[in-house]
């Protein structure tokens, strides 16, 4: 049966359709309007999820590509720093004004007439060196690894290893009860002994006569007779009272006279103390500082997977050849002294020789500015040995510094390449964002253009849609 | 009969009134065209015609109606379509309130679009880029470890998430606050709507009985009956109600539709309306538990001791005892022989202040005797009032009677009486009523002879024999002393001694004369006597006595007969009978007996979804798991709040740890230090049963996985103290424990004064970056998105902890370390985690699953919670389109049949305008016919 459509049915019916023209349209306005392909998560919930993932992963991509290039640009500092260091340790002979050029010309100066001055340039390029490594970026100091905000490398007084302030041999004299005292009120007193004593000596007049002295510094066999005097320690050694040693090792208790050694964050890096090997095994190869710049960040058992971040920590001793000490055995050729005499061949072996380089530059211009200011020699046959053990650990230790530059270049390399790789990712996301999250505007606009010729056609209906009725037709006249 | 000569004129007149009527109709029907819920109407007309045949009828004869007759207007309504309208309504208003709240929600939930415009672009949302800011805050601590203002960066930034959330919280509190004020305000108009059902109701049957269809308060009622389906889903149904002497009117009942989808209840047909009686709703208050004596059945608080459940007596040790008549108990062995009492209520308690105010207000804390100032129950369950009328009197409904039999000494000691007793308990009145029914067997005497001159003492006046002295002739009895004195010679001693009196008064029991005088001459009579009578003739008896009936007649003698029916009768049987008078009473309707707007109003006020307790799930709505209101969104964006301080907060307290990540202890190391002057350095805790403390044993900064800590190692912590507040051994009070610095051989160290010094074991590192408040470092009460806080630490000063570990021979983390930052706050970014409903507890909501409702990072939790309110509000919306569709569409169909169209009303006009004309030209036909007969016939001119 056909319905039967009424006045108010028809009404209804229009007022229902006419909202939701106007609804359709009011949305396609929107639509053209924002851009957008939605503007609410009810609108479409899986891509509001999906849109606001990749923007995540946009935010995400654009604070590893800020930290990156923060990265990117420590690493142009430090691979400054380390080209410094490495004119500076340049091991081409014709690299004039590297320490190693200096080096050479000391070792190989006929007259020898310059190494004072050539120490001295030598030891001004192990302060270059180290200002080299103590370089900042930012407020961090590059090379300090995970400790920036310290300067990482430091000189400081040379330290007396035999330094021993409270063993036996530190003290002057003895007390009665055996243990020592620099006091010499404190000390035992005994009858003072005679230096010369000779036992087969007996005229009195001999200054070797007697075990003891008298007052008067004649001798005498009488205890009681003699004068007395604190009595001395005979273990008193000098070298354990004096915490610091001179450039030339001898001990002292004036830390501006003592010589210096080069530390790496407190550590002495010329050390054979296994304590401070200990340290800086762990400084240059267990410590990490670890950055998320877009590797994939994980974790693995409860800690981040090492590959799937990036360490930025910067060992000075590692990019200074390395710490600690070696074993070096160096001979040095017959030849003859400037009386003619021949000197037969010498093999000296030093278990002290530094690896670091700036502890091994530093030690070989001490060793020339102690040589002879008027011919050059070395101040002692020992000196040339160490000087030449010193030449031969320069180089070593500068090649290490060249796979260490070598090296740094990769991941400076790496880092611009990951650099680029980060820019690609969010220029793709964002790509992936545009197409999600905003409309075609040619569809946008034809979609509004049909929906307004709808409403517009609604809006024309609704002139007519009530129509004539046979009321308008009926005649009783 | 035929019709009488000028029968046709009245044919013609009802035939104008009819069409006139019908063009009034229609008039009518054009005129409220644009009425909200008219009904088009439609004149009832019948042809008049009188039935049955005449008796002397001619069979030649031709019987015609006599005309039209107007009977009624009716209504062109379908009950049908009203029904699915009012169905379809109810789910309009479902989904409409749900969208129109969801949508609310979205308005302080959903950031898609928003988010201004930053140097990574824009509409990145507020709170979802807010954690990136967080996390690129702390990126670039990370890369510029140990300076403040990186830490700064971080904190600002958790700041203003903090401020986010609790602007978030705040706006889903107001939402929810707007929405308990609408859900009132919908309660109020539903009781409104039912109030004005019920008076039309009133009206309707007023005007019906008088015979009037009251059309137009129909209308007015239908459209109240569609406005309330919108907020209730209803079951409509008509019924006749007998009004007395024989009428009916009609009884409009509207009850609850049956919308619970256990079958198991039947709160859901609930009536609210039953003809002129009407309930109300109201959300229930919570109760001031302390006010309460007793607890009813169902665990209903009363103060009504006869509404209490009956419960065994037991003592204060829990035995069961008897209560003796003197107030004494008596323990009994068996449950069965204990006393039956009135359930108490634990909580009642008169020593508080609250004492008698049956409310609690808002707080929680302060009573009240005041409904409206209570505060409504959590879940805002609605109870449904008693049926009243229009005067508050309550609707009771009378069951059918029971009836049993009863002794004659009952019906005597009862006096015939009916009588009604209330129970308190349920206010129902048992009625009952004694009946004597009289047998139906009564023995007559055969042998009665009414016209016997000897069997009856009396005559009457007529001279018949009567049993009856009252209906014998009067012999009245004349005083002879009257006008008399006793000094007269005539005076009788005999007589009554009164002069004044002209009669003697005659005892009327006994019917004999006294000695006492009257001048009433109806006290002064006796029956007239029979002189024949002969009082062995039992002729004059009607009836044998029942008694006497197995008697052989021969034997029967005067005393067996009788003229008294019931002495003639057999024995009566006595009944009592029983009736309910059952008053109407309050339902309290069951989570899911409504359906419709407020129902979708309540939910939103109550549904947690996954944060419902079990005893919800159990007990109150199987689905409550799968249903989310404003709730929900609140929970779950405090469950996020909390997960992420709580996740920050730990990440950012531990102890120093070695680069294995064992936790160290200081130890004096003669040979360490820098210049071999000795010093401090750090060893890994082991502890007897060479157990290694190592982070990854932690579970937090305040607890440790003890399922990890060898035996040996439990005992060791036991013995020396190093529990928790429970007693139990605990690596964490180790730990915190002072100690005494020992050297490296593990000899105790001196100092230079060569005493001992003292640390705590472990070196605590951190503290809590977020707090329920920002004047504390607190996280319990637990922290959630209304109260999280920058903690007064953090706000004082930098706080995150870079790093735990100490290099390998030094005492403290290098200083631009950031192990703790890149392992535990960064990876927040990155890490999993499980939300569990269960993890931010709050008051009154008891045994929540622990089950993770979501796993995923913290972001993603913010997402899920826009998807899932996405999803709902998109099916709310195409829910919506449908029902609206559908209701649209039959209401187009309800106006196909009861609305107004010109074009059939042009019909009707035609039609009785023709009509009207026809009958005019009807009555001009017989005018003219009349007219020849009368004035025409048999002249001739």
């Amino acid at each position: 049966m056909i319905p039967r459509m009424t006045v108010t049915g028809s009404l209804r019916g229009y007022r229902y359709n006419l909202q939701r023209s106007t609804y359709t349209l009011n949305k396609s306005i929107t639509t053209v309007m924002t851009g957008r392909a939605f503007n609410s998560f009810a609108e479409d919930p899986a891509t509001a999820a999906q849109s606001f993932t990749l923007r995540r992963a946009y935010l995400r991509t654009s604070a590893q590509h800020s930290l990156n290039e923060d990265t990117v640009r420590k690493y142009d500092v430090a691979f400054s720093s380390v080209t410094s260091v490495e004119k500076v340790i340049d091991t081409d002979p014709d690299a004039e004004g590297s320490a190693y050029f200096a080096i050479l010309r000391a070792l190989n100066d006929p007259d020898a007439s310059g190494r004072n001055a050539l120490g001295q340039s030598i030891t001004a390029h192990a302060n270059d060196l180290v200002q080299f490594m103590n370089g900042r970026y930012g407020d961090n100091f590059v090379f300090a690894g995970a400790d920036a905000l310290n300067v990482p490398l430091t000189w400081e007084p040379t330290t007396n290893p035999d330094y021993a302030p409270d063993s036996i041999a530190a003290f002057k004299y003895l007390k009665a009860d055996g243990t020592g005292t620099n006091d010499a009120a404190e000390a035992n007193i005994v009858a003072q002994l005679n230096p010369n004593y000779d036992a087969a000596v007996t005229d009195p007049a001999d200054p070797a006569y007697g075990q003891y002295l008298l007052p008067d510094g004649t001798g005498t066999n009488d205890a009681a007779q003699a004068a007395t005097v604190p009595q001395e320690n005979p273990q008193y050694d000098v070298k354990v009272t004096a915490p610091y040693l001179t450039s030339n090792g001898e001990p002292t208790d004036d830390q501006f006279s003592a010589g210096r050694s080069l530390f790496y964050r407190g550590v002495n890096v010329a050390s054979n103390d296994p304590s401070d090997l200990e340290k800086l095994d762990y400084i240059s190869k267990g410590e990490k500082k670890y950055v998320d710049i877009g590797l994939g960040y994980d974790m693995n058992g409860g800690k981040v997977e090492s590959s799937s971040v990036y360490n930025i920590a910067l060992q000075a001793v590692n990019f200074l050849g390395g710490y600690g000490l070696e074993e070096r055995t160096v001979t040095l050729p017959e030849r003859k002294n400037e009386n003619g005499e021949t000197i037969p061949a010498q093999t000296f072996t030093f278990n002290d020789i530094p690896k670091n380089i700036v502890a091994i530059t530093d030690e070989i211009g001490t060793i020339l500015q102690r040589c002879s200011p008027d011919n050059g020699d070395f101040a002692s046959t020992e000196d040339e040995a160490r000087f030449n053990a010193l030449v031969e650990s320069f180089e070593e230790s500068s090649y290490r510094i060249k796979d260490r530059y070598t090296e740094l270049t990769t991941q400076s390399q790496f880092l611009q390449n990951n650099q680029k790789q980060l820019e690609s990712n969010a220029y793709t996301i964002n790509e992936q964002i545009q197409s999600i999250d905003y409309v075609d505007p040619a569809a946008a606009i034809s979609d509004f253009i049909f929906a307004k010729y709808c409403y517009d056609t609604a809006l024309k209906v609704g002139n007519s849609i009530l129509n004539q009725s046979l009321m308008d037709y009926m005649n009783f006249a | 009969m035929g019709i009488g000569t000028f029968g046709s004129f009245t044919q013609a007149r009802l035939a104008i009134y009819a069409s006139q009527t019908g063009l009034r109709v229609t008039g009518n029907n054009i005129s409220n065209v644009n009425t909200l819920g008219y009904t088009r109407q439609r004149l009832d007309q019948k042809s008049l015609y009188n039935a049955g045949a005449d008796r002397y009828y001619s069979t030649t004869g031709v019987k015609v109606g006599q005309g039209v007759l107007c009977y009624g207007l009716s209504q062109l309504r379908d009950p049908y379509l009203d029904i699915q309208y009012r169905s379809k309504t109810a789910e309009v208003g479902a989904m409409d309130a749900l969208l129109e709240g969801l949508n609310r929600i979205a308005g302080v939930l959903d950031e898609v679009g928003k988010g201004g415009e930053t140097s990574e672009g824009k509409e990145f949302g507020i709170i979802h880029s807010q954690f990136r800011e967080i996390f690129k805050a702390l990126s670039n601590l990370n890369g510029n470890t140990g300076h403040n203002e990186y830490d700064v960066q971080v904190k600002s930034a958790c700041q203003t998430l903090t401020n986010f959330l609790q602007s978030y919280s705040r706006g889903l509190e107001e939402q929810y606050n707007n929405t308990v004020q609408m859900f009132e305000r919908n309660v109020d108009k539903v009781n409104t709507l039912l109030t004005n059902i019920r008076n039309l109701n009133e009206n309707i049957r007023q005007a019906d009985i008088f015979g009037d269809d009251a059309l137009e308060m129909r209308d007015e009622r239908n459209l109240l009956i569609d406005e309330l389906s919108e907020y209730i889903k209803i079951d409509v149904s008509y019924s006749m109600e007998k009004v007395g002497v024989g009428a009916e009117v009609e009884k409009l009942t509207i009850k609850l539709d049956d919308a619970n989808p256990d079958a198991s209840v039947h709160t859901d047909e609930t009536v609210l309306i039953d003809g002129i009686y009407s309930s109300q709703l109201s959300i229930d208050a919570v109760l001031n538990k302390k006010a309460y004596k007793y607890v009813e059945a169902d665990g209903t608080l009363t103060n009504n001791e006869a509404r209490a459940e009956l419960v065994r007596a037991k003592d204060e040790n829990g035995n069961y005892v008897k209560i003796n008549d003197d107030g004494s108990m008596t323990i009994v062995n068996n449950e069965a022989d204990a006393s039956l009492v009135p359930k108490k209520n634990a909580d009642y308690d008169t020593t508080g202040a609250n004492d008698g105010l049956l409310y609690m207000k808002a707080d929680g804390k302060t009573a009240t005797a005041s409904y409206t100032e209570a505060a409504h129950d959590p879940n805002f369950n609605i109870t449904v009032s008693e049926l009243t009328d229009r005067n508050g009197r309550v609707l009771y409904t009378i069951g059918k009677p029971t009836r049993t039999e009863i002794t004659e000494a009952d019906f005597i000691a009862s006096g015939g009486k009916a009588t009604a007793t209330v129970n308190p308990a349920d206010d129902v009145v048992t009625i009952t009523t004694y009946i004597k029914e009289l047998s139906d067997e009564i023995i007559r005497n055969p042998l009665w002879n009414k016209g016997s001159t000897t069997a009856y003492p009396y005559l009457t006046a007529s001279g018949t024999g009567t049993n009856d002295p009252q209906q014998a002739a009067k012999v009245y009895q004349y005083n002879p002393n009257f006008g008399k004195s006793p000094n007269d010679d005539d005076w009788d001693p005999n007589a009554p001694q009164d002069g004044n009196s002209r009669y003697i008064k005659v005892d009327q029991t006994t019917m004999q004369p006294t000695n006492q005088g009257t001048n009433d001459y109806n006290e002064a009579w006796i029956p007239k006597a029979n002189n024949a009578y002969d009082a062995n003739d039992t002729t004059g008896y009607r009836y044998i006595k029942y008694a006497s009936k197995d008697k052989d007649p021969a034997t029967l003698t005067a005393a067996d007969y009788t003229n008294d029916l019931d002495e003639a009768r057999g024995a009566p049987t006595y009944y009592k009978e029983v009736y309910e008078k059952v008053p109407s009473s309050k339902v309290k309707l069951d989570d899911n007996d409504l359906y419709g707007k407020l129902q979708s109003q309540r939910e939103l006020l109550t549904e947690a979804g996954e944060f419902s307790s079990q005893d919800t799930v159990n007990n109150v709505d199987e689905n409550a798991l799968k249903k989310r209101g404003i709730p929900y969104y609140q929970k779950s964006l405090d469950l996020l709040a909390h997960t992420f301080a709580t996740e920050m907060n730990k990440a950012n307290q531990g102890y120093l740890t070695n680069p294995n990540r064992e936790i160290v202890t200081q130890v004096w190391d003669p040979a360490g230090g820098t210049s071999k002057t000795g010093g401090m350095t750090t060893q890994a805790i082991t502890l007897p049963g060479d157990y290694t403390l190592k982070t990854s044993d932690m579970l937090g900064p305040k607890e440790w996985d003890m399922t990890k800590v060898p035996d040996v190692t439990k005992q060791w912590l036991s013995d020396n103290g190093y529990v928790n507040d429970d007693g139990e051994p605990d690596v964490i009070a180790y730990l915190n424990s002072t100690q005494t610095v020992k050297n490296l051989d593990g000899t105790e160290y001196k100092d230079a004064d060569g005493n001992s010094v003292e640390i705590t074991a472990g070196t605590f590192r951190g503290g809590n970056l977020f707090s329920n408040n920002g004047d504390t470092n607190d996280d319990d009460p637990p922290i959630t998105a209304g109260n999280i806080s920058i903690s007064l630490d953090w706000a004082s000063g930098p706080l995150i902890v870079n790093s735990f570990i100490c290099p390998t021979g030094f005492t403290e983390p290098a200083s631009s370390d950031s192990d703790n930052i890149v392992q535990n706050f960064i990876s927040l970014g990155y890490k999993s985690l499980e939300f569990h409903p269960d993890t931010v507890p709050y008051d009154g909501v008891e045994n929540v699953r622990h089950e993770a409702m979501f796993t995923g990072k913290l972001e993603d939790m913010w997402l899920n919670m826009g998807t899932v309110l996405g999803n709902d509000t998109m099916i709310a919306a195409k829910s919506l389109d449908n029902a609206y569709n559908s209701q649209v569409s039959i209401d187009t169909s309800r106006d196909s049949v009861s609305g107004v169209d010109f074009n059939d009303e042009a019909m009707n006009l035609t039609m009785y305008a023709k009509a009207y004309n026809a009958a005019c030209r009807l009555m001009t036909t017989i005018d003219s016919v009349l007219d020849k007969l009368i004035n025409n016939t048999g002249l001739t001119t």
